[in-house]
Formats: structure tokens, C-alpha cells, sequence
């Protein structure tokens, strides 16, 4: 058993429209170990949805995906046909979809959604598939889990309906999760509870976990590693101190000032902004595609390709022209 | 008027009651949705309203904005209590801000219609005809950084920014006194949410306006709000200026509200807040103060008597520690 649980490597994702090819996402690398959280920051129509759909593949079917390697466990997910990959999926690599209000099915009942993975991956019994749904109900916190398995997804609150996703998407035991904005629906008091949940899980089963959000303030807090996305590219990653506490790419240094931090932002003063809009991934943008909103962008970025380079320590990358030194002596004169 | 302070919004004892069908043939049960609310809100105010979902504060804001008559009590606008107020007269004070400008702006209307129906609606002396109501428009979209060119356009065209500035000139063509804004960010980006926020303080100093921006983000209420009111099952359990509620938070609830804001910060964990259980179902409320199954400093007689609104320095508090002659009598002010 390798300590790699899921690897990706130059995942492309084309998709043919009237205009032409939509590039969403554009040569994304990355690893998650066993017992590690990644998070993928960024706005929306970064490509970071796309990017988990593409690793469960479950893209829409338009969607051309290519890689240089796609592996979960050792295994090559691109070759194996689609019968191995419905024994995967929900089994050994499972996902926490955002919007649990959607994500069930109003016509089935809990205990019939929760147990239907367990019964078509494993050969339990239903008094067996029973049991687990229950015991996993509980340890997301649920009271009366016995009970809630003949009820309905309406009868249930948000809160409680985000809680059975997460059950349902550990029931077979996964070793690896994504979980695609799993607290954005939520209150704040939930959220933590939720997000405790999960570290705790994760310690128990030594899950490799994939957290897709656009919340700076989670992912601060949880994540071993962070992807910065964006237009389908990843423009900065490294670990979470890194990232937060040396914001090498502008994008990054621009989203960390656009939120009110409490006891550091002067009330009421103007917030940091990031002016223009995301670029038309339809067709190849040459240079780097933050450019037109950036700051501190000069004609070669407009031309240039550009690739990640190493920031101050190992293990830090960033895609930009400007030195680490140019960086840290933007964010402090943004600062001043 | 009471006092010689000038209060735009005043509740007094507000109450609204829905009646809940408790199941088929059991007849129905009250929910008590807003439950005695006093209020006062200043010209010039912004007070941000706090609460996890399902306390009441959509229905105060819909009261507020007279969508909703209170069940009992008694909201007074300028002065003037609105039961004894025009639909209309209402809505030319009070506006609101949606949270969702991808569903609350009509997509087969233009912008320019969409910026112009209050004005349509609530008629106006100084636009009476096409001409004039077209410059109104466009000085209202100019005032939230639109551009002229978008007039005609309709709002899938417009990106999310764009379409909450759309919200916010329409919400002010008619130069209310008070902005309602429910969750005015949460559905943007972050990089936008920046120029939302900005663009609504700029116009807040410049029209005089007073806000009352409810979020569950309270990074953005620490940040907009010079007020802040935390409502609990239907009660204000804790009113304060901004300062003191976030650096002296008193009520148990409003301490494990703060501790759950997860700003970032990649040395610390995950806080734990203490709010283990889950939120009380508000048709069959808590006896006693409705907080004390959740409360970590809950005491013997917090189950059994409601707590008294206790007034502090610069608000109030509901809650048997303040309370002098019950609780462990903190010092409330």
C-alpha cells in the first residue's frame, strides 16, 4: 500500500461548443496522501468542480479528458472500462456533493439512499447494511439515527441533509473522498461542527480528502495542502502556512485582501478588489491569464507562456513571471 | 416620539405568528417566527442582524419592508407606524437587497426596466415623462458604477457584479431612507463581494442612508455594521455597538456565534464552539430562555423563568447571568 492515494498528472479537459474548444481545464497536477487534505480554492468557472467530476469521472459526456497519469491507489483510472470504474466509485473513492437540498432523491427514503452504495459494492445483507447506515448516522451526529432512516429528505433540515450526504458517502469505507463545497449551504455553527466531522473521520479511516471550496477561511484552517485555481489553471500551491502567510501569486495576494478580516481590516474602510472579470476560456490565451486583471502585469506577460516556479521554500510553486522577492515587495507595498 | 434622538425604524414589541399544520388532521400550531422584538434603529445606522437560519430574521426583514404585518405590536417608519401607512408610502422609504441577483432580477426585462420600476410603481414628481425617467435611470446606474451601454441589455448578459449593482440602483432610484440588504454578498464571488461591499459603503455616506444588512458572514458584519443585533428563536438576545459585541460579547450565544468565524489563519484548528446540539424546532420552542439546551453556562433556574431584557452601555442583553437579582449577577454594563 503506497502512501499515494490518488494521483494526477497534466489532467486536461476539453469541451467542443459553438464557438470553438472551451479549455476549463488546463493541465492540473497534483497528489493527495493518505490522511492529507488538499484544497482546491477558487471562484467559480475555475474549472475546481470540473476537475473532481473529471477524477470520479463523471463528466458530461461532451467533455474530453486526457492525462498523463489518472491513478487512484497504483491503479490507472483511465484504462480500467467503466464496469471496474462503478465498482470504484462510491466503493474505494467517493464524493460529498454540494447542495444537499439537490443531491437526494425527494422520493426515496434516507435508509433506502444510504444503504443502495453498500448493497451493490459489498455482498451484505439489508439487516447488516442496516446497521452500518445507523452507526454511521450517529457518528455524523445524528439522534434517533434509526429512526431517520424511514424519513424523507424533506423532513429533514439542511444541516441534517448535509450530514446524510457525508454518511452516505463513507458508507462503503472510502479511502479516498472529495468533497465539493460540502459547508457553503450551511450556518457558521454547523459548519464547524461538520467540518470537525470530517478531520475526525479522516483520522479514523486515514481517507486522502479532496476539499473543494471557495471559503479562504476554511481552508485555511483545514487543509494540509492548498491549489490556488484559476481559468482552469493552478496558479499557486503549497501548504496551508504557505500559501496564507506568503502569498506568492497575485490572484492569491488579491483574494486575501478582498475579505474583511476580523481585528486586522480597519471597519469600514475599502476592501482590496480585484478589477475586470475571468477570461473566455474558449480558444488558447497566450501569456498568463490573469494578466488583464493583474496589477503588476507587464507586456511579457501578456506573450510569455508562463510556468510554475519555486517560491521562497520547497514544495511551494507559483505560475508567474515576477520573482518570489518581486512578489513579497508587491504585497508589501499593497499592504502599506 | 419618545426621545429627541431621530430613529428611522422603531419596532415595539413586534410579533409574528404562523400558524404550522402540525399533521394531517391535528390541527395547527402557532410558530412564534418573531417573538417581542423592541428595536430602535438611528438615521445613518448600519445595524447588521445576526442569527442562524431559522431565528426570524427574514420575517423581520419582510415586516421591515411591510411585506408582512406583525401578528401584534407596532413598527413605526419616520415616526409614523405603519399600519396607518400606505403600501407605497412604505416602499418609497424602505427598499430591499436580495441575495441572489442571479434570481431576484426578472431575466426577460431589461436593465433599464428593471432599474426603473420603482420609480413606475411609486410614481415620482420629478419623472413623469419617458425622458425624464430614462435620465433618472442612468444617473442611478452611473451612482452604482454600471455602465449607459447596458441600458438595453437583459441580465444574463451581466456577470454577478453586475447584477447586484443592478439590485442596489434599483433599490435607490427612488432615494429611500433605509436599505434592507439579506445576505447582499453571499451568493458572489469573492473578488466581487469586495466591490459590493465598498460600493455600498461609499453610497451609505453619500445618500445618508441606513442599513440593515443581515449575513450569517460575520466577517462582513463586523465590517459594515456600527451596530449589531443577535436574534435567537425569535428574540434580539443580544443588541450592542459593533466594538463591544465583537471585543465583549455577552450572551453565551453571541460568544459561540464569534468563535465559530473561521478567519484564515493556517495555525489554528477548527474552533469548537460548545452549540452541540442541534437547533431547537421553533414550533415546539425550549422552556425557560429558549438558548439554554445549547448553553455551556447554562444554570439551574435558565430552564425553568425566561430571562428579563437587561440594558447594557450600549444595548441590551437576555440572558440570567446579567441578571442582578437571579443569575450569578454579572455586571451588565
Amino acid at each position: 500500500m503506497s502512501d499515494t492515494i490518488l494521483e494526477v498528472r497534466d489532467l486536461v479537459i476539453d469541451i467542443p461548443v459553438a464557438a470553438g474548444m472551451l479549455h476549463p481545464v488546463q493541465s492540473i497536477s497534483f497528489e493527495v496522501k493518505r490522511g492529507e487534505t488538499l484544497c482546491i480554492v477558487g471562484e467559480s468557472g475555475c474549472g475546481k468542480s470540473l476537475t473532481s467530476l473529471a477524477i470520479m469521472d463523471l463528466l458530461p459526456k461532451a467533455a474530453i479528458r486526457t492525462a498523463s497519469a489518472l491513478k487512484l491507489d497504483g491503479e490507472d483510472l483511465q484504462t480500467i472500462g467503466e464496469r471496474r470504474m462503478s465498482d470504484i466509485r462510491g466503493n474505494k473513492m467517493s464524493m460529498i456533493f454540494q447542495e444537499p437540498m439537490t443531491s437526494l432523491n425527494p422520493a426515496y427514503t434516507i435508509g433506502n439512499q444510504l444503504t443502495e452504495a453498500l448493497r451493490r459494492h459489498k455482498k451484505v445483507s439489508a439487516a447488516e447494511a442496516r446497521d452500518r447506515a445507523i452507526y454511521l448516522l450517529e457518528k455524523v451526529g445524528i439522534t434517533a439515527a434509526a429512526s431517520r432512516l424511514t424519513q424523507y429528505p424533506h423532513q429533514l433540515s439542511g444541516g441534517l441533509r448535509q450530514r446524510v450526504m457525508i454518511a452516505m458517502a463513507l458508507m462503503c469505507g472510502p479511502e479516498m473522498i472529495i468533497a465539493d463545497e460540502p459547508t457553503t449551504a450551511l450556518d457558521v455553527t454547523i459548519q464547524a461542527q461538520i467540518l470537525h466531522l470530517l478531520a475526525d473521520l479522516q483520522d479514523e479511516f486515514n481517507m486522502g480528502m479532496i476539499l473543494i471550496t471557495h471559503d479562504l477561511g476554511v481552508v485555511s484552517r483545514v487543509a494540509n495542502r492548498v491549489a490556488v485555481m484559476y481559468a482552469g489553471q493552478v496558479v499557486e500551491t503549497g501548504t496551508a502556512k504557505q500559501v496564507f502567510e506568503n502569498p506568492t501569486h497575485p490572484y492569491t495576494q488579491g483574494l486575501l485582501e478582498c475579505i474583511p478580516i476580523p481585528g486586522k481590516t480597519k471597519r469600514g474602510s475599502h476592501l482590496g478588489s480585484i478589477p475586470g472579470i475571468v477570461p473566455s476560456l474558449v480558444g488558447e490565451i497566450p501569456g498568463c491569464h490573469f494578466a488583464d486583471r493583474c496589477v503588476h502585469a507587464f507586456d511579457a506577460c501578456r506573450s510569455d507562456r508562463v510556468e510554475l516556479r519555486d517560491g521562497f521554500e520547497p514544495g511551494h510553486v507559483y505560475r508567474c513571471l515576477q520573482t518570489p522577492d518581486q512578489s513579497a515587495a508587491n504585497l508589501k507595498k499593497g499592504a502599506a | 416620539m419618545s426621545d429627541n434622538q431621530d430613529f428611522v425604524l422603531e419596532a415595539r414589541d413586534v410579533t409574528r405568528t404562523f400558524m404550522i399544520s402540525a399533521g394531517f388532521m391535528k390541527g395547527k400550531k402557532p410558530l412564534r417566527a418573531v417573538n417581542g422584538i423592541n428595536l430602535q434603529v438611528p438615521r445613518g445606522e448600519v445595524l447588521g442582524l445576526v442569527g442562524e437560519s431559522g431565528c426570524g430574521k427574514s420575517t423581520l426583514a419582510k415586516m421591515l419592508l411591510g411585506l408582512l404585518p406583525p401578528s401584534s405590536g407596532e413598527l413605526y417608519v419616520d415616526g409614523t407606524p405603519t399600519s396607518q401607512m400606505q403600501r407605497l408610502d412604505m416602499a418609497r422609504k424602505v427598499q430591499p437587497i436580495f441575495q441572489d441577483p442571479y434570481s431576484s432580477l426578472n431575466p426577460r426585462k431589461t436593465i433599464g426596466d428593471i432599474i426603473s420600476l420603482p420609480v413606475r410603481v411609486q410614481g415620482s414628481a420629478e419623472a413623469s415623462s419617458g425622458k425624464e425617467l430614462r435620465m433618472r435611470v442612468e444617473e442611478s446606474m452611473e451612482l452604482v458604477g454600471l455602465p449607459r451601454r447596458l441600458y438595453g441589455n437583459f441580465p444574463n448578459q451581466l456577470s454577478g457584479g453586475q447584477r447586484q449593482r443592478v439590485a442596489v440602483a434599483r433599490a435607490l432610484i427612488n432615494r429611500p431612507e433605509v436599505v434592507i440588504c439579506d445576505e447582499p454578498t453571499s451568493a458572489l464571488d469573492v473578488s466581487v463581494q469586495s466591490q459590493i461591499l465598498n460600493l455600498l459603503q461609499d453610497l451609505r455616506a453619500e445618500l445618508n442612508l441606513t442599513y440593515i444588512v443581515i449575513s450569517h458572514n460575520l466577517a462582513v458584519v463586523e465590517h459594515m455594521a456600527t451596530r449589531v443585533a443577535v436574534m435567537y428563536l425569535g428574540r434580539l438576545v443580544e443588541v450592542a455597538d459593533t466594538d463591544q459585541l465583537f471585543e465583549n460579547p455577552m450572551h453565551p450565544y453571541t460568544k459561540a456565534l464569534l468563535s465559530s468565524v473561521l478567519s484564515p489563519d493556517p495555525n489554528q484548528g477548527v474552533p469548537e464552539t460548545g452549540l452541540g446540539v442541534a437547533y431547537p424546532n421553533p414550533v415546539d420552542p425550549p422552556s425557560g430562555c429558549t438558548f439554554h439546551p445549547r448553553c455551556v453556562e447554562c444554570m439551574s433556574h435558565c430552564s425553568v423563568a425566561a430571562p428579563r431584557t437587561i440594558p447594557t452601555k450600549t444595548g441590551l442583553v437576555e440572558c440570567h447571568l446579567y441578571d442582578e437579582d437571579q443569575g450569578r449577577g454579572r455586571k451588565a454594563s
